[in-house]
């Protein structure tokens, strides 16, 4: 027993500083009401997400042509879509769908981003002018387009969007982490390292990245938002989500004909999508609030 | 006898941050004369700048003014309305030129019209200008109507001081503050600088109120001197006496820390400067102080003086203790 | 005498928007032997600082050579001598911006011991880590802190360990107090000089004071412009200042002895830009003891006026 408490107080010795920062960004989270409600939000989603199975009432695939297009009422709160399926079992399953579709974008994105960022703001010269022009390309198309494009190019599946996504996003974290490292290298922090003979591996991977990562990371949860309404985009527009897939936009776009008759089988999917891009972006633009001057008194 | 133009009596101002309330100014007191030279120095935190500031009633937020009086020749500026504060006193009466002068400029607006602007209200659009002129001539700086025309970032740190110190006397102001004047300047332009202000300060008649860090150039340029650490006035008095023969702890440590001659022991002040949101019980120096007796932690020693216009906050010269601190 | 650092004719000139240059260090030869303390003195646009960085080849020179425990180390490739960058050693001026923020003291120390293979363990870089930072004059307690969390002169003694676990000959110190109060100061000075003794160091001291250089180093080149205008052991050119800038430097530095202070001689003008340096004498321009025309026609040769003690001017000739 002692032996335990040993370890836990020095554990929390050791980590003293992390401990007292978590502290004060909860305190500072709880302080601004919208941000927690974006937090509060996230936490549904992600909860609901895996729960799932246990909540859904119904199986998100099982049709029933017999009870189609039939309004909400108390076997089915949120109504039946055109092949008889349960729209709420379908919006809790494509919680999910969803969520996997964010993370897969930030797993290829964010790595991707900071590293072309970083040494293209670091090492300068033709890398950088390489770099930044592919950027530039990409970025010169609107998203939604290039998306559509890549995933046309690709094949219409759920993998496929989410590469196509993923890929039209990279230049923006490519850039803040260049412009991040452009201004860090110049401080004496990095002079010094060089001074030690640290290698340049090192300098970019322990040094620059930890710096980079908040900024990107506080830009990607703002752009979640954006990510979830392009995947609806596509497969609005038949290119992502395949049916029988409970994707959400796929739901509104299936639904779109019966939003004069029976408007709930696109309008609650629509809400579950507008639910969640809020979320994100009070979660983002609370988060982005308290780093600010979080990290201005850090460094 | 000299005659008071400005007295601070009793000065309390706090900083309501995150961290909790910052007990920044603790009961300050300080007079200036008419004519002199006043050097405020302390180290970082001891208050010195936002003393400075309050006298001009520009204590920003979260800072806030709890009590004290501030009398300039007689009227508290503290209980003034804002509107006659801006109108007599600020620009006016008193004013203030600051550490990096480019900055404290206006970057849009030409040199020129800036000096102008602060003159407009006593005379007419072309007689501002002319007196611009005859301002920035005064300052030493070359080519005054060429520099009138340009901007603040065309001009050298020490160029930008003159400019301001043009700026700042040209209303013929009772007092200038001048909060660290010359600390972003190299010594050469700051020998300048310093002696330009010495000089126009005797022809235009006024106080100076330098607040620095750096002794010596209050040593040099200096009447008397008030110092200050962690928001407390622990010595004031003239120059000659307090310099050459310091009486508080503090300022004897920091006579022992500043180099001069090869080989001669520098002796630093252990600890550090204490956080002001919880502040050391009685005198605020206790911790570090060498000299430290019991009451030194249960109370606040009071202001005593020592001889003719030397003044201590220190239990050391209250009722005679025997040991007493020494530069030798 | 066998010389630790040798610069020959140094120059750096930074490129600057079309076809200029920032001639920042303008032909510069030293010399500076095993357990000197020489000072750098100069104020802005003197190229000290970039005279330091040159030095330890943290930029590299425009032209000249650098020669270190007598090997020619100008153009080198450094990444390979790694054990060149262990012997020399710098501490920066500001110490809120020289540490990582998202680093612990422990591994901001521990960095050179992990990069040059000093230690073989994690407990053994502790140890050593913990060692320093008690020479340093701070506690195990600062171990696991951020940068942040400390004031600022116990952050210059963090980067002062961490240029000294590390166990260089040579440690370059560019201006290591000017962020500090007095008080603190005084501190570092005396740490410095005591782990000079201890570690039997050579120090290169960058500063623009002059009070400063008189009590810290043993010899002092008084740089401006790019050049260097006097050179010589500190109480030679403290007691019988050749250069006209030199003097010029020691009357105005405010000194809080009245008897030490001398008729100030209080330059004229502005320093004028390394772009576009005077032609001749780089400092006729404010110079009160001009010769004459010689001054803004021809540089000085630095020249031996007294044992040790050298001059750029004409007025010694």
């Amino acid at each position: 027993m002692e032996y335990l408490q040993n370890r836990i107080a020095s554990w929390k010795e050791k980590h003293f500083s992390e401990i007292s920062d978590a502290k004060e960004i909860t305190h500072a989270i709880k302080k601004s009401p919208l941000t927690m409600l974006g937090f509060s939000i996230i936490m549904a989603l992600i909860f609901v997400a895996i729960l799932a199975p246990s909540i859904a009432p119904y199986d998100p695939i099982a049709m029933s042509l017999s009870n189609r297009l039939a309004p909400p009422s108390m076997s089915h709160l949120l109504g039946t879509d055109e092949l008889g399926r349960d729209i709420l079992s379908r919006i809790i399953y494509g919680t999910g769908v969803a969520l996997k579709i964010m993370i897969i974008v930030l797993l290829i994105d964010l790595p991707l981003g900071l590293f072309l960022g970083i040494i293209a703001g670091y090492f300068g010269g033709w890398i950088d002018e390489i770099i930044m022009r592919m950027a530039d390309i990409f970025m010169a198309f609107p998203r939604l387009i290039l998306a559509m494009a890549i995933g046309a190019a690709l094949g219409p599946s759920l993998v496929n969007t989410m590469i196509a996504i993923a890929i039209t996003m990279w230049p923006t974290y490519a850039r803040l982490a260049r412009g991040e490292t452009l201004s860090i290298k110049e401080r004496a922090f990095i002079e010094a390292e060089k001074a030690l003979g640290t290698s340049k591996a090192k300098i970019l991977f322990s040094s620059i990245l930890p710096l980079c990562s908040s900024t990107t990371i506080i830009r990607a949860t703002l752009d979640m938002g954006d990510v979830i309404r392009i995947a609806a985009g596509m497969s609005f527009l038949g290119l992502g989500a395949q049916p029988p897939t409970p994707e959400w936009g796929l739901m509104v776009s299936t639904g779109r004909s019966f939003l004069v008759n029976q408007w709930w089988v696109p309008t609650f999917p629509g809400f579950a999508i507008l639910l969640a891009v809020l979320g994100f972006n009070l979660l983002g633009d609370g988060i982005r609030d308290i780093s600010d001057p979080h990290l201005r008194r850090g460094e | 006898m000299s005659e008071v133009l400005l007295e601070i009596k009793d000065l309390v101002i706090n900083f309501y941050t995150y961290r909790g309330v910052v007990k920044a100014i603790n009961g300050v007191n300080l007079k200036i004369n008419k004519g002199e030279f006043f050097g405020l120095v302390g180290e970082t935190g001891c208050g010195k700048s936002v003393t400075g500031s309050a006298i001009l009633n520009l204590v920003q937020n979260p800072g806030k003014i709890e009590k004290g009086e501030i009398l300039f020749k007689g009227e508290d500026i503290l209980s003034m309305n804002e509107d006659d504060i801006r109108e007599r006193i600020r620009g006016k009466e008193i004013t203030m030129i600051m550490q990096h002068p480019i900055a404290a400029l206006n970057p849009v607006m030409k040199n020129g019209d800036q000096i102008a602007e602060a003159l407009n209200k006593k005379m007419g659009e072309g007689e501002a200008r002319k007196r611009s002129i005859e301002m920035l001539k005064e300052v030493n700086i070359p080519e005054p109507e060429r520099v009138a025309k340009q901007y603040p970032h065309q001009l050298s740190g020490g160029m930008a001081q003159r400019v301001m110190i043009a700026m700042m006397l040209s209303t013929e102001p009772s007092l200038l503050i001048a909060d660290e004047p010359t600390t972003s300047l190299d010594v050469s332009i700051q020998a300048q600088v310093l002696k330009l202000l010495e000089d126009l300060i005797k022809k235009h008649k006024a106080s100076v109120l330098v607040i620095t860090h750096d002794l010596s150039i209050v040593a040099e340029t200096c009447d008397r001197v008030g110092v200050m650490y962690a928001g407390d006035m622990v010595e004031i008095g003239k120059v000659d006496q307090t310099i050459y023969n310091p009486k508080h702890p503090y300022t004897v440590g920091l006579m022992k820390a500043i180099p001069s001659d090869y080989g001669k022991e520098l002796v630093g002040i252990k600890g550090n400067v204490p956080d002001l949101v919880n502040p050391p019980s009685g005198c605020r120096f206790h911790p570090r102080c060498d000299y430290a007796m019991d009451i030194c932690k249960e109370e606040k020693p009071k202001t005593i003086q020592v001889e003719a216009d030397h003044t201590v906050a220190c239990f050391l010269y209250e009722g005679g203790g025997s040991e007493r601190p020494h530069t030798a | 005498m066998k010389d630790l650092i040798r610069l020959e004719d140094i120059k750096k000139h930074f490129p600057w928007k079309k076809r200029k240059y920032v001639k920042a260090v303008d032909g510069i030869s030293l010399f500076i032997n095993k357990r000197d303390i020489l000072g750098l003195v100069g104020e802005s646009g003197s190229g000290k600082t970039t005279l330091g960085r040159v030095t330890l080849r943290l930029i590299d020179p425009t032209s000249g050579a650098i020669f270190f425990e007598g090997a020619d180390i100008t153009h080198i490739k450094i990444e390979k001598e790694i054990e060149l960058r262990r012997k020399m050693q710098i501490v920066f001026q500001d110490p809120y911006s020289s540490l990582h923020p998202r680093k612990k003291i422990k591994d901001i120390i521990g960095s050179g011991l992990k990069t040059h293979h000093l230690v073989r363990k994690e407990n053994e870089l502790l140890e050593k880590v913990e060692e320093f930072l008690n020479f340093v004059g701070m506690g195990k307690e600062h171990l696991y802190r951020y940068p942040h969390e400390l004031s600022g002169g116990q952050r210059q003694r963090v980067a002062i360990a961490r240029a000294l676990i590390v166990n260089p000959i040579f440690v370059v110190l560019d201006e290591p107090t000017s962020s500090l109060d007095v008080s603190v100061q005084a501190e570092v000075l005396n740490l410095l000089k005591r782990l000079r003794e201890n570690l039997d160091l050579t120090y290169l001291l960058i500063t623009h004071d002059l009070s400063l250089a008189r009590f810290f180093t043993e010899k002092i080149a008084v740089m401006y412009l790019g050049k260097i205008m006097e050179y010589g052991n500190t109480e030679a050119i403290f007691k019988n200042p050749l250069h006209p800038y030199t003097k010029a430097l020691l009357s105005v530095t405010p000194k809080l002895d009245p008897k030490k202070r001398t008729k100030k001689i209080i330059l004229k003008g502005e320093i004028p830009s390394p772009i576009d340096p005077p032609l001749g004498c780089r400092f006729h321009t404010r110079c009160i003891e001009k010769v004459g025309s010689i001054c803004e026609e021809e540089s000085p040769q630095s020249k031996e006026m007294e044992d040790g003690h050298f001059a750029a001017c004409h007025l010694s000739s």
